[in-house]
């Protein structure tokens, strides 16, 4: 017989039922583009932060680095001497702020013109010397249009040491990088008091050479104490896990994104073959070999997956068009600067989409290709044994499931502190999870049957019967739904759980009435617009009962970072810390007498660290020795902070400008009449900031808001996809179905009896799916919290339930079940039952 | 004379950055105004108005009241196995202003330095040129009066008590450590050390030389290492001034005779294709004493050119040189044509070999030569 006509006979089908096969290639393509838009915008992010740091560190393959206050700047001369170095820049790098109200962060850099062979930088300077004068900088013609300034122009700044005044001498190529100013290395060490010292050295080595190791070996003995030779990835590794916390969402959402897309692209292609067992038969009967129908479904399979990828693809690389400028603008706001990013097309997440769309689509095949090779025509055409062959497949992929959630709680007990293997884990609990979806729900259907039976009469009956029947293929559906509102679940309940620890936190940490704030609190510098005169000052306010201080330094010893707080404290400021672990007056009695530290949660637990043991800083001179009397609370830093007493700091690393100052006022004292008694002491310049604590608290929350922004738009993106491809499938089933409600119409059931019959069916379906997605969403919150946190950050929290979102989740799990029976119910209503027999 | 060539390196580098590739595009005119515009006179400076009493060893040290100056060697040296090289090692000092500005950085000075090290290997017809840049801080690069050291990163040149010259410097695979003897006493250029370059008065340098010093020592190529020895010729200058608008490119020459005379010569050349009146040179006899030759005592005719594949440029490389009041008549050739310096300003700077008639016999001899403005 000819060979094509199973290929025809199967592709007017199709072509009889559009609405059929346009839904199935809608679900696959959106499983394909909530992955690709997720991924990809997760690929451009790491780019440009990439590119951000490579550009600052101008080429360089090796930097040295040193403890505060820096790099001597001796060194240069005596590598160079010893003609160890020749290509090496010296650097000084400082972030200073624009001043105003709406201040703009800016990178100052230090260079040195004429030692900057080869790095990266000078190659962009302008043609100008006259940057080189006392206070002359030069930027590219973007940066100088930020700022608003042209060539001649004067510029006030701020930095934690106070404010500086540069002025605009030249605009260089668009190579240097945007929002940076370079200014010759002695106006840089003059304006930020900065003698003596640089940030780093920037060497240019021929790593290629045959005594480059020997090379490495001889600038190592040069260096003095505390300074550290690194490769040029290590700092920009280092820097990198500034924005862990964004990746980390980044991560699990794409995770998510990937398991949903994975069963929407299944439950559309199983639906596309499950459709034409009939037609299958059929062919069977007519004489199609079992082979040629597997070929057939085969090819359809590849051409649905292809067709679905490639509009996915499209469809996913719009939406992280527009995903990818709401994560710059998050970054932008609360890490650093990064330029204006281009979309990064990653050859491996294109691949990888195309591998899901395509190769999931042959995969969801499978099962129907085996079932057409192994049945009887007889048996194809029978849907009754086909249901048969269901229910087993049901239970066989509840023991999968089950087994999966064994291997993943497992995984989750393996003592790692690795952030992937807790993803793998979730992916294993999820995937479990979901595959048990159809078959509990077929359970509660088997137990509601009868008692829906009584309360809604036949058509209950009828529904909850139909319902069960047709879950070989609304399963898969069910499954989508209950993980996309899960997912949803998950994350809101993480998000919601950390907003409240925050709260908690920032309740318990700010004690002062007011807070007076400076700039660039991360850098190294001595006096500052919160010098020891202001503080003075401040103390002998009316109705002002004390002062503390704060003072921060970052050190970075090779392949770490070194967050140190050193703080000015009464016992009140003191209580403020929220102990996990050491005994509070014990600690306070020894506070300022002896080398001690509170570790912050992150702190210890990413060095392992518990209350008595000891840590060595590299300190300006030789090493500072320091115990860890106590654990605190602390969600503001993901590195960890160690927490010092102030003079232990300004003993170990020398005079460190202040960040900021707590102010307490006294019990009679009228907030507002002492916040401009103060305002009244400060420099006009607008470098600082005075604050009350409720402000504070206000805006710490608002940064937590804005940092989990993308991620609630990411979440309500893969469920707003996962609503439309299970919308599509059912939608796609219940017009499948016309023939069957015909048939009941015929035997003389009621429009108003199917209509509510139909709907029925559906909303118990999607109520289902939400009731699965609860205890599923618990389980990824739990481990969001409790494994992806814990590993990626090393803090703590309760779990905080948050009661609108899961009826929210119920409500969207039904909603888009009964959506998706709006329309056949409609179609049913408006078409007679002999038209729609006829259609078959 | 020859190291206004550096100069202009220096204002380039301060124009187009650092950056050793392609020039950026930006013309040397246009930093040279950036800079010197208005201060180019500057009262601040020292300028050579009138001959002055040199004193020695003093003199071979920094005099930085004057904006530049440079310590310049060159030489052609043989080593055992008949290998042959000619070898260049310059340190060039400019002050951006008269007066140390006054800092708490170490870094603020009115100093930079610019060296350049070139290596010609005659057997292996290549010739290697490298720069330097740095200011004068840190003593990253600097000079010492007492013992008299120059040095810029580890490129030195010192001289110790006994009155030799040690010379260090290297970079990408070549090395020279060279010691270097004089032969001759000081020879005061022009007017008694007084070089004048136009006619304009304080347009003029102070101007002496070591025109020959007996060199050996160590010299390093990828080819391996070499023990050498030769001769070489050290040039001191110092000034406060520039080139004028109509002068557009100097040939210099330092020429060593194998009958013990030396001959230094410049001709200074101008937009319309003459020869500035201020060109001028001096011959050197045996015994030391020195004789100021004025431009219309020489003759020199190219003979041969070459242009440079790198960047077009056209050189003269073989010359013909005529004293007719001394009795010298003798053909100057590059020892290889390619001794273009592909540095942040280009120019040609190379080993030459001579020989001719000084006086009715026939005499040889090797040196160095200077191209700019091509």
């Amino acid at each position: 017989m000819d060979a094509s006509l199973p290929y025809l006979a199967s592709a007017r089908h199709l072509w009889r039922h559009p609405w059929q096969l346009g839904l199935g290639v809608l679900g696959i393509a959106l499983g394909v583009a909530a992955v690709v838009a997720i991924q990809t915008t997760r690929a451009s992010v790491s780019h440009a932060f990439d590119a951000a740091t490579a550009a600052l560190a101008g080429g360089a393959t090796h930097q040295i680095i040193a403890a505060p206050p820096g790099v001597d700047e001796q060194l240069l001369a005596r590598l160079r001497r010893a003609g160890v170095a020749p290509r090496s820049t010296p650097i000084i790098e400082r972030t200073v702020t624009t001043l105003g109200d709406a201040a703009r962060t800016l990178t100052v850099l230090g260079i040195d013109p004429f030692a900057a062979r080869g790095h990266a930088l000078a190659g962009a300077m302008p043609a100008n010397l006259a940057f080189l004068t006392r206070q002359g900088a030069y930027a590219n013609a973007a940066t100088a249009t930020m700022l608003g300034v042209a060539p001649g122009d004067r510029l006030m700044l701020g930095f934690s040491g106070g404010t500086i005044a540069l002025e605009l001498v030249a605009i260089a190529a668009d190579t240097l990088p945007d929002e940076l100013l370079v200014v010759d290395l002695a106006t840089a060490q003059e304006a930020f008091g900065l003698a003596g010292h640089l940030s780093r050295i920037d060497l240019l080595l021929d790593t290629g050479a045959d005594d480059s190791a020997e090379i490495e070996r001889r600038i190592r003995a040069l260096l003095p104490a505390n300074h550290w030779l690194v490769a040029a990835g290590t700092l920009r590794a280092t820097l990198g896990r500034l924005t862990e916390a964004f990746h980390a969402n980044l991560g699990a959402l794409g995770l998510l994104a990937l398991l949903v897309g994975l069963f929407l692209v299944y439950n559309a292609q199983s639906f596309l073959v499950r459709q034409r067992r009939e037609l299958f038969g059929r062919l069977r009967t007519l004489g199609v070999t079992r082979a040629q129908l597997a070929r057939v479904v085969l090819f359809e399979a590849l051409l649905f997956g292809s067709g679905g990828t490639a509009l996915g693809l499209a469809l996913g690389l719009v939406l992280a068009r527009r995903l990818l400028r709401l994560a710059l603008q998050t970054i932008n706001d609360l890490y650093f600067h990064l330029q204006v990013a281009e979309l990064q097309l990653s050859v491996p997440v294109l691949l990888g989409a195309a591998l899901l769309g395509i190769g999931g689509t042959v995969l969801a095949a499978v099962p129907a290709i085996v079932e057409a090779a192994r049945a009887s025509p007889r048996q194809l055409a029978s849907r009754i044994a086909g249901e048969r062959t269901a229910a087993k497949v049901i239970r066989r992929v509840a023991m999968f499931g089950a087994l999966l959630i064994a291997i993943g709680s497992a995984t989750l007990w393996l003592p790692s502190t690795s952030m992937q293997l807790g993803l793998a884990a979730l992916f294993l609990l999820l995937l479990g999870g979901a595959l048990l979806v159809p078959p509990l729900v077929h359970t509660a259907l088997g137990v509601l049957q009868a008692p829906l039976g009584a309360l809604c009469g036949h058509a209950g009956f009828q529904a909850t019967r139909a319902a069960r029947r047709n879950l070989s293929r609304t399963g898969v559906a069910a499954a989508a739904l209950a993980l996309a509102v899960a997912s949803g679940l998950g994350i809101g309940t993480m998000v919601e759980s950390f907003r409240h620890a925050v709260d908690a936190w920032l309740g318990q940490m700010l004690r002062a009435d007011l807070y007076l704030s400076a700039p660039g609190s991360d850098d190294y510098a001595s006096g500052g617009a919160l010098d020891d005169a202001l503080l003075t000052a401040l103390a002998s306010v009316d109705g002002v009962a004390g002062i503390t201080t704060v003072r921060t330094l970052t050190l970075t010893p090779p392949g770490d970072v070194l967050k140190l707080t050193g703080y000015e404290l009464n016992r009140r400021a003191f209580d403020g810390f929220q102990l996990l672990a050491g005994d509070r007056d014990a600690i306070w009695r020894r506070w300022q007498r002896e080398p001690i530290a509170l570790a912050s949660e992150p702190f210890a637990r990413k060095r392992r660290l518990a209350v008595g043991d000891r840590i060595n800083l590299p300190a300006r001179a030789g090493t500072l020795s320091v115990e860890i009397a106590g654990i605190y609370r602390d969600y503001g830093n993901g590195r960890g902070t160690l927490a010092i007493d102030r003079a232990l700091l300004e003993n170990a690393f020398g005079p460190i400008a202040t960040s900021s100052a707590g102010i307490y006022l006294s019990a009679s004292a009228d907030l507002r009449a002492v916040q401009r008694a103060i305002e009244a002491l400060l420099p006009a310049t607008g470098l600082l900031h005075l604050r009350p604590q409720q402000a504070i608290r206000d805006a710490s929350l608002q940064v937590f808001d804005r940092t989990f922004l993308i991620a609630g738009v990411l979440r309500d993106v893969a469920t707003v996809i996962a609503a439309i491809g299970v919308f599509a499938g059912l939608l796609a089933l219940a017009l499948e179905r016309t023939r069957e409600f015909a048939t009941q119409r015929a035997l003389g059931q009621t429009r108003a009896a199917l209509w509510w019959q139909l709907m029925l069916e559906t909303g118990l379906l999607g109520l289902l799916a939400g009731l699965c997605a609860l205890p599923l969403g618990g389980l990824i919150a739990i481990v969001l919290i409790d494994v992806v946190n814990v590993r990626a950050f090393g803090w703590t929290m309760a779990i905080t339930i948050p009661w609108p979102m899961l009826g929210h989740g119920l409500l969207l799990a039904l909603g888009a079940a009964l959506l998706a029976g709006c329309y056949p119910a409609w179609r049913l209503a408006a078409q007679p039952p002999a038209a729609a027999l006829r259609e078959e | 004379m020859r190291g206004l060539a550096s100069l202009l390196a220096v204002l380039l580098l301060a124009g187009c950055g650092a950056d050793p590739g392609p020039s950026t595009g930006v013309e040397p005119p246009f930093a040279l105004t950036a800079v010197l515009g208005a201060n180019a006179d500057d009262p601040g400076f020292a300028r050579a108005l009138a001959p002055r009493r040199f004193s020695f060893p003093a003199d071979h040290g920094a005099h930085p009241e004057f904006r530049t100056e440079w310590w310049y060697v060159t030489g052609n040296l043989r080593a055992n196995d008949g290998s042959e090289f000619g070898y260049q090692l310059t340190l060039f000092r400019y002050a951006l202003s008269p007066e140390v500005p006054a800092s708490t950085s170490a870094w603020r000075t009115n100093r930079v330095w610019l060296g350049h090290v070139a290596i010609t290997d005659l057997s292996a017809r290549s010739h290697d040129a490298f720069e330097r840049f740095s200011r004068e801080a840190l003593n990253l690069a600097g000079s010492t009066a007492e013992p008299i050291a120059i040095w810029l990163d580890d490129w030195r040149i010192e001289r110790d008590a006994n009155d030799a010259w040690h010379l260090r410097a290297g970079e990408g695979g070549f090395t020279l450590e060279l010691v270097a003897t004089p032969r001759k006493p000081p020879v005061l250029q022009g007017e008694a050390g007084l070089s004048r370059k136009s006619a304009v008065p304080g347009n003029a340098s102070y101007y002496y030389s070591l025109p020959r010093l007996d060199t050996q020592g160590t010299l390093t190529t990828p080819r391996g290492e070499f023990e050498v020895a030769g001769t070489s010729w050290l040039d001191r200058e110092w000034s406060t001034s520039a080139l004028g608008a109509e002068q557009t490119g100097w040939d210099w020459f330092a020429l060593q005779l194998d009958d013990g005379s030396e001959l230094m010569l410049y001709r200074i050349r101008r937009a319309d294709g003459s020869i500035d009146p201020a060109s001028a040179g001096t011959l050197v006899d045996p015994t030391g004493i020195a004789r100021p030759l004025g431009a219309s005592a020489v003759i020199v005719t190219p003979t041969e050119h070459w242009r440079s594949p790198n960047t077009g440029s056209r050189y003269p490389i073989a010359w013909r040189i005529e004293l007719p009041s001394q009795g010298i008549d003798v053909t100057v050739t590059a020892r290889l044509p390619d001794q273009e310096m592909a540095l942040t300003l280009r120019y040609w700077e190379g080993a030459v070999m001579i020989s001719g008639q000084h006086q009715g016999r026939p005499v040889r001899g090797m040196g160095y030569a200077e191209l700019t403005g091509y």
